[in-house]
């Protein structure tokens, strides 16, 4: 069961791994980034932040989305990690059945504008976004399990 | 009847907060954790310290963990000297993964609960060069 769908440019990390995994009770998490599936030495390095006793696969989104039947039918609760808005968006465009999405970190870049202290999006990342509100996603902002859920709203 | 999780972090210095502000941004949620920063001012009284935390605590409703940052420190040994007399946890050379862990783990703490921490590979000190070398891959399953 595909528990929670998470944006987070940092993947896996502290919060994602420890706070995150353990509220959702996820036993599987699944990094969709194409950049980090293609990089070797990152995946080694997301697998030492692998919390004890959960799986971790990472997958470009093309690889994600032909192997998502398969991930449905699993037991396993699964914890999804884009590492951005691009890939998010080209997963949902191939498979719509995802109900809500946090925006849980995207880093400031040149150009971008603020939505919470830790979300920014670019022109890019807008479309991306207007695209998967438009898929029918949900989309919040949360950044702990234990902070506010804010919504997250285009102007 | 479920007991209370009370955490003391004791260190030498400011460390006991700094592991707040850190598990401040990983867990959130650390309104509860007492810290003590040991040894910033002359007059400075380890034993009274302890010594109130013990008396503050009902040991009937509540589980005190105390975490200290080195053992063979000061700070740990005089948290040694109440263990006879008191019922709580002492654990030390501690570090922000063991405490993000111990943050994170809901019901009660017991000693098993807590042996089984300690033991944890994700929570030791590690080589990190080593690791790389070691690696074989993902154990993808998928």
């Amino acid at each position: 069961m595909i528990k929670a769908v998470r944006i987070d440019h940092r993947l896996v990390h502290g919060q994602v791994a420890f706070s995150w995994t353990q509220f959702l009770g996820a036993t599987r998490i699944i990094v969709i980034d194409d950049k980090a599936a293609n990089d070797e030495f990152q995946k080694m390095a997301l697998n030492m932040s692998r919390p004890t006793g959960v799986k971790l696969d990472i997958f470009t989104v093309e690889k994600a989305l032909s192997k998502i039947e398969k991930v449905e039918s699993l037991s396993d609760t699964v914890f999804i990690i884009f590492g951005c808005t691009r890939d998010a968006a080209r997963f949902i465009k191939g498979y719509p059945k995802i109900k809500e999405i946090n925006y849980g970190g995207i880093a400031k870049k040149e150009g971008s504008q603020q939505f919470s202290s830790v979300v920014y999006l670019n022109d890019e990342e807008i479309v991306d976004t207007k695209n998967i509100l438009d898929a029918g996603v949900k989309i919040f902002m949360q950044q702990l399990p234990t902070s506010k859920r804010e919504k997250l709203k285009l102007t | 009847m479920k007991k209370e999780k009370k955490i003391v972090i004791a260190t030498h210095g400011e460390l006991a907060k700094g592991f707040v502000s850190a598990l401040n941004i990983i867990t959130g949620n650390t309104d509860k954790i007492e810290t003590i920063c040991g040894y910033l001012t002359p007059d400075f009284n380890l034993a009274d310290e302890i010594e109130n935390i013990m008396k503050d605590t009902n040991f009937e409703t509540t589980d005190l963990i105390v975490c200290t940052d080195m053992m063979g420190g000061s700070v740990n040994n005089e948290f040694i000297k109440f263990l006879p007399r008191y019922p709580f946890h002492l654990i030390t050379n501690i570090n922000l993964t063991f405490m993000v862990d111990l943050l994170l783990t809901q019901g009660e703490i017991t000693a098993d609960v807590l042996d089984v921490k300690v033991s944890d590979g994700m929570a030791s000190v590690k080589y990190v060069n080593n690791l790389i070398n070691q690696y074989g891959g993902l154990d993808d399953n998928l």
